[in-house]
């Protein structure tokens, strides 16, 4: 509840500043640091049992909190804050007259995320998708006299909007077949009805599309190439990942017999086709952000085992793998932040311009492979021993056919390592080097440490994991 | 009298609806809207929910649609050549319906199968949540966490609509 509210007073106060401060004031992100700072300090308090904002009673009725939820929302706030250090000036830059109202929009974002996390409702599961897409359809839009920016944006928005609906009449269905928006196992054990069961798949379906997995994955390659750099390294990361947290948190809820014996099914389907599809198109884009949009459409293919697993270890494993997958991806959106278009050839020779930017890149490329040593590593290890201990018939099959996408995803991962190690930069070299901006000095000491927390989780994942059970 | 009435706001509504997607030109399938929304306000009326049926038809029907009607008129999309759509997707979107459309009646039909008490799907003139004082109280007692919240969406809505209108 504390980060619910702290992250909507800061996003009303932030909006305030553009009064006061001048325009691209470095001010400006020193002050949505300390906001992120209080986040964090409140949400641990909150933990520990110290609640300064309680809304008597109201409380359970709507949102749950538990060990997970605040460990969760911990994880949130580091990676919004690595994200703000790593992209502060470009969230400047984007679109100078507005940059406290795109940090306003930012953190209203999360509050939608906070909500996300810990909704017990289906009213506040809603609210929280609503509050969390609605800024987000703004800021895809954000670069105003870009074209593909004004596709991005609509295109998202028209979608979200027709997935809105679908979640919404799902809720109704719901509704209607229980008579309440509770979602404890009380009130939907008795939902074996159709009407019920038709409910859930529809809200199941709608959640899907919110984060963009196979059959409902069209939109995400044009929203993310023509979203500007800094917000698809938003929409990619945070995003992505508290929607996943919410699907979890609904199945949970449900106990999944509800949906019916079609639910595992589904999910394989899901799983299956979305593996496919993200790393056989991943294979064959021209340039980087693309490919990362198509790997982000396949690493969430893996992230929803955890969805067919369904135990302890699967959620120590989304924990995990949300963290890595985060860090990477902010990483490698922090490198492409630098270079105008990102075709493959132009990281040919990076190695030798830019090395530590080049040996950046790697780690966080090979994270998302999954090479050991890495923190990418363990979070497939987690999601594949989930899936194989969850039992069934399919339980095998599937992490076969995972660990063989897994290797498919290798082939465009390695082809950038490639070309920054064994490729000799182009003839022209001085059109490289006017291409690509080195790292800032403090961009270079945060993306180290995220270096470092990366291959740190690769070999102890347990430091993060421990914390569910304190 | 308000079985009858329920009928006939209800064929209404679906004539209206149908009429909204077929329509030729796009002011005809606004104004058709418009008369979707009265219908519905209608059914409000009958389940005894005055608040909404006035909220529905002020903000449906007198602020939306008129912001629609001015979008039409300004963009100047009156051509009924324009939208000519291809017979593929004609077929597809169609056989899509045409499946949603067979799936949600069934649901509906097993819905009145398996319960009995069908009549409180349905009800008309009875209950007294929807009247303005009943639900300020549920709104500001039970609902005042959701509510507030709400408050927090619409203004990040404002902040979007405000940044992304100004040059």
């Amino acid at each position: 509840m504390n980060a619910i509210i702290i992250a909507s007073l800061g996003a009303i106060i932030l909006m305030l500043t553009n009064l006061f401060f001048r325009k691209r004031s470095k001010l400006l992100s020193v002050f949505a640091l300390l906001v992120v700072i209080l986040l964090i300090v409140f949400n641990t308090l909150e933990g520990q049992g110290l609640l300064f904002f309680y809304p008597a009673s109201l409380n359970s009725a709507f949102f749950q909190f538990s060990n997970f939820t605040y460990l969760f929302n911990n994880v949130l706030i580091l990676t919004f804050l690595i994200y703000i250090l790593l992209n502060k000036n470009y969230l400047l830059l984007i679109n100078p007259d507005h940059s406290a109202d795109i940090y306003a929009l930012l953190f209203f974002v999360m509050t939608g995320c906070f909500l996300l996390t810990s909704y017990n409702n289906l009213l506040s599961l809603f609210l929280g998708i609503e509050i969390m897409t609605i800024p987000l359809y703004v800021l895809a839009g954000m670069d105003k006299k870009n074209q593909k920016s004004n596709e991005a944006s609509l295109k998202y928005f028209l979608l979200g909007a027709f997935s809105t609906c679908i979640l919404l009449m799902g809720i109704t269905l719901l509704y209607g077949a229980t008579g309440s928006f509770a979602l404890n196992p009380f009130n939907t054990l008795n939902t074996t009805k159709l009407l019920g069961q038709v409910g859930m798949l529809f809200i199941f379906f709608a959640l899907l599309f919110k984060v963009g997995v196979a059959p409902f994955h069209f939109w995400v390659p044009d929203v993310y190439d023509g979203t500007p750099n800094v917000f698809t390294a938003f929409m990619a990361t945070i995003v992505k990942v508290v929607v996943i947290i919410a699907l979890l948190n609904f199945i949970n809820a449900l106990t999944p017999n509800c949906i019916g014996k079609s639910y595992k099914t589904i999910v394989l389907f899901v799983i299956i086709s979305t593996l496919a599809i993200g790393n056989f198109s991943a294979l064959s884009q021209p340039n980087v952000k693309r490919m990362m949009a198509y790997s982000s459409i396949a690493q969430a293919g893996f992230m929803l085992l955890a969805l067919y697993a369904l135990n302890d270890l699967a959620t120590q494993g989304i924990l995990i793998y949300a963290i890595v997958y985060s860090l990477s991806t902010l990483t490698i959106f922090a490198i492409l932040n630098k270079f105008s278009l990102a075709t493959f050839s132009d990281f040919n020779g990076l190695a030798k311009s830019q090395p530590l930017m080049a040996c950046f890149l790697t780690v966080a490329l090979l994270s998302l492979t999954g090479i050991p040593l890495t923190g990418g590593f363990f979070a497939k290890y987690y999601m594949l021993s989930a899936t194989f201990f969850s039992g069934g018939k399919y339980a095998l099959p599937l992490v076969i056919i995972c660990l063989i996408f897994a290797g498919i995803s290798a082939v465009y991962y390695l082809k950038v390592i490639q070309a920054m190690y064994f490729t000799t930069p182009p003839v022209t070299s001085d059109h490289a080097s006017i291409t690509i901006q080195p790292l800032a000095t403090l961009e270079k000491s945060i993306l180290l440490l995220v270096v470092i927390a990366i291959l740190f989780l690769g070999i102890f994942p347990s430091i993060v994991t421990q914390w569910l059970y304190f | 009298m308000a079985t009858s009435l329920f009928w006939l706001f209800s064929a209404l509504a679906i004539f209206a609806a149908v009429m909204v997607v077929t329509s030729r030109l796009a002011i005809y399938s606004i104004l058709w809207l418009v008369v979707l929304f009265f219908t519905i306000s209608g059914h409000y009326i009958l389940m005894n929910a005055q608040f909404l049926a006035i909220v529905n038809i002020i903000v449906y029907a007198g602020a939306i649609m008129v912001l629609f009607l001015f979008v039409v008129m300004l963009m100047n999309v009156n051509d009924p050549n324009d939208n000519k759509k291809s017979i593929g997707l004609a077929i597809f979107g169609g056989l899509a319906t045409i499946l949603f459309l067979l799936s949600i009646l069934n649901i509906v039909f097993n819905a009145q199968h398996t319960t009995k008490e069908i009549n409180d799907l349905a009800t008309t003139s009875t209950g007294d949540i929807g009247l303005v004082q009943n639900l300020g109280m549920e709104l500001f007692k039970n609902y005042v966490l959701p509510f507030e919240i709400c408050g927090v969406l619409f203004l990040s809505a404002i902040i979007g609509a405000v940044t992304l209108g100004k040059r």
